[in-house]
C-alpha cells in the first residue's frame, strides 16, 4: 500500500427529522483505504453504506471526528471525488459526448483543449460512434459506461461507484465487472464500490467491508484472497466459495437472530 | 388515417352545418360556411392586409411580455419560497377575473390605443406560461442535483443546466396552451374597443347584419390560431428532439 487516499477518523454522523428525533448511523468509525485500492462496502439497506459515500464526496459534514483525503484532512471535498449514482442519472437533453463532458464543463476548461481526450475517451469505453446520441437511445449497459466515463471525467483518483451494475441483466452485468476491472487497472484508480451482490464484491475487490450494526462503529474487513489480473473462473475457486457461504451466514444471522 | 377520419368529421359538420343554414335561408343570421368561403375571398384583400397585422401585433407583443415576465416570475418563484407565496395566490387570483367585463376598463384607461388590446390579451396567456414552467423548474431531479453538487458546481450553474432543461417541455406545454388563447385574448380586446383588427372587423359587420363578414375574419382567426400553435409544436419538436427517445 502506497499512502492513504481515503481516511475516516472516529466520524460520527447522525440524519435529524423534522421532528428533531435523530437517527445515529455512524459512531466514532475509523477506515483506511490505500491509494489504488478497490474497496467493496456491504451491508443490508439503511446500514449505512450510502452516507459513508455522502460523506467521502462532501455532500455531508460528520457530527464529528475527521475526514482525510490523500493523506490531509479535508474539509472542502465537494468536486474532488468522482461520483457514479445508482441510477445513472445521465441528462435525457444531452447528447452522449454532452454528458461525459458536464465535468469538464463545470471546471470551465476549454473545450478545445480536451476534443480529443473526449475522443479517445469514448473509444476506449466502447462508445465510438455513440457521442452525438441521446441516452434515451441507449441499453442499460451502455448508459452505466457514460456515466462512468463521466465519473472519470471529473479528473478524480478517487471513484465511488454506487451499485452501478444492480439494475443491470446478468450477462451484461457480468461483463461490465470485467471490463471495469480492466480499467481500474489501466487507470490506477481508486475505487469504493457498494453493491448488495456478494459475488460481485469479492470477484472485484482487493477488501471487503461488511456493514453489520446500526449505528456502524466499526467494518467488519475481509480480505480476498485472490491475485490480479483475475478471470471469472477464479471467482469458483473454493477459497472464494467458502468465505461466500461464511458471508451469507454472517447476513442471515443478522436478518433472523 | 387520424387526420383522414377528424377531416371527414370536418366536412360531416361542414356538410349539416350547410344543409341547416340552407333550409333556414337567413345568412344574417346563420351564413352557410359557402357563403363564409365566398366572403373571405372576396375581402381578402381587407382582411389580410388592412385588420390581420393589426391582430397579429397585439398577439406578438402580449405572447412575448406573457413569455418575459412569466418565465422571469417562474424564476423567481422557484428559487425564494416567499416569492412563491406572494405571487401564486394573485396569479390565481387573475385567473377568476371575468376579463370581458373589466375589459372596457381598460379601454377607459389606454383608450383605443394597442395597449387595451394587449392588456386582455396578457390576462388570457400569462398565466399557463407562468405556472407551468415553474412546474417545470421543480421536476429537476434531486439526484441530478447532488450529482452536480459532488462536481462542485454553484447554485446557478446547478440551476442553468439542471432545472432549465427539464424545465423546457412544460415550458412548451404552457406556451401550446397560450398561443390559441392569445388570438382569443386579441379578438376579445378588438370586439370591445378598437378601430382595426379582425375582431373589430367582425363587429362591424355585426352591426350591418351581414352574416358572413361576421364570420369571415373568425375563419381568419382560428387559422391563424392554428398555424401558430402548428409552429410551436414544429419548433418543441427540434428544441426538444431528445424527447423522441424518452
Amino acid at each position: 500500500m502506497n499512502g492513504e487516499a481515503v481516511g475516516f477518523s472516529k466520524v460520527s454522523f447522525a440524519y435529524g427529522d423534522k421532528k428533531g428525533k435523530r437517527t445515529e448511523i455512524l459512531k466514532d468509525l475509523d477506515l483506511s483505504i490505500g491509494e489504488g485500492e478497490f474497496i467493496s462496502l456491504v451491508g443490508v439497506s439503511g446500514s449505512g453504506k450510502s452516507t459513508i459515500f455522502r460523506l467521502i464526496t462532501g455532500l455531508e459534514e460528520p457530527a464529528s471526528g475527521e475526514i482525510r483525503l490523500h493523506g490531509n484532512p479535508c474539509s472542502n471535498r465537494l468536486g474532488m471525488i468522482g461520483y457514479m449514482p445508482q441510477r445513472d442519472l445521465l441528462m435525457p437533453w444531452r447528447t452522449v459526448r454532452d454528458n461525459a463532458a458536464l465535468p469538464m464543463e463545470l471546471k470551465k476548461r476549454k473545450q478545445h483543449d480536451n476534443q480529443p481526450d473526449l475522443d479517445n475517451m469514448l473509444t476506449a469505453f466502447g462508445l465510438a460512434g455513440y457521442g452525438n446520441a441521446y441516452p434515451g437511445e441507449l441499453s442499460g449497459g451502455m448508459r452505466q459506461r457514460v456515466s462512468f466515463l463521466r465519473a472519470t471525467m471529473t479528473g478524480a483518483d478517487i471513484l465511488l461507484l454506487d451499485e452501478p451494475f444492480s439494475a443491470l441483466d446478468a450477462m451484461t452485468k457480468l461483463f461490465m465487472q470485467e471490463w471495469l476491472l480492466e480499467q481500474w487497472q489501466l487507470k490506477k484508480k481508486t475505487i469504493l464500490f457498494i453493491t448488495h451482490d456478494i459475488s460481485e464484491a469479492l470477484f472485484l475487490s482487493d477488501r471487503v467491508f461488511i456493514l453489520k450494526e446500526t449505528p456502524a462503529s466499526r467494518l467488519e474487513e475481509i480480505k480476498v484472497p485472490l491475485g490480479r489480473p483475475r478471470s471469472h473462473q477464479d471467482a469458483g475457486r473454493p477459497k472464494i466459495l467458502q468465505l461466500k457461504q461464511a458471508m451469507i451466514e454472517g447476513f442471515r444471522k443478522q436478518a433472523m437472530p | 388515417m387520424k387526420s383522414l377520419s377528424s377531416a371527414f368529421l370536418i366536412l360531416l359538420l361542414l356538410g349539416i352545418w350547410e344543409a341547416i343554414a340552407r333550409v333556414m335561408n337567413a345568412p344574417f343570421i346563420l351564413p352557410s360556411p359557402v357563403q363564409v368561403a365566398v366572403k373571405v375571398w372576396e375581402l381578402r384583400h381587407v382582411l389580410l392586409v388592412d385588420h390581420l397585422p393589426a391582430t397579429l401585433l397585439i398577439i406578438v407583443i402580449a405572447l412575448g411580455i406573457s413569455i418575459l415576465f412569466g418565465v422571469m416570475i417562474a424564476v423567481m418563484m422557484s428559487q425564494s419560497q416567499l416569492a412563491e407565496r406572494a405571487f401564486y395566490p394573485v396569479l390565481i387570483a387573475t385567473q377568476t377575473i371575468p376579463i370581458i367585463a373589466i375589459a372596457p376598463i381598460f379601454v377607459l384607461w389606454f383608450g383605443y390605443t394597442i395597449w387595451s388590446k394587449v392588456i386582455v390579451a396578457i390576462l388570457f396567456t400569462f398565466f399557463p406560461i407562468t405556472v407551468s414552467t415553474y412546474d417545470g423548474f421543480r421536476t429537476g431531479s434531486a439526484g441530478l442535483k447532488e450529482l452536480l453538487c459532488t462536481m462542485n458546481a454553484s447554485k446557478k450553474e446547478i440551476f442553468m443546466k439542471v432545472q432549465v432543461p427539464a424545465a423546457m417541455p412544460s415550458f412548451f406545454s404552457g406556451l401550446k396552451v397560450a398561443v390559441p388563447m392569445s388570438v382569443i385574448g386579441a379578438a376579445v380586446g378588438e370586439w370591445l374597443g378598437a378601430q382595426e383588427g379582425l375582431g373589430y372587423f367582425s363587429r362591424r359587420m355585426m352591426t350591418q347584419f351581414d352574416g358572413a363578414g361576421v364570420f369571415a375574419p373568425i375563419v381568419l382567426l382560428s387559422v391563424l390560431g392554428i398555424l401558430m400553435f402548428l409552429a410551436v409544436v414544429l419548433l418543441e419538436k427540434y428544441l426538444l428532439r431528445w424527447r423522441r427517445f424518452e
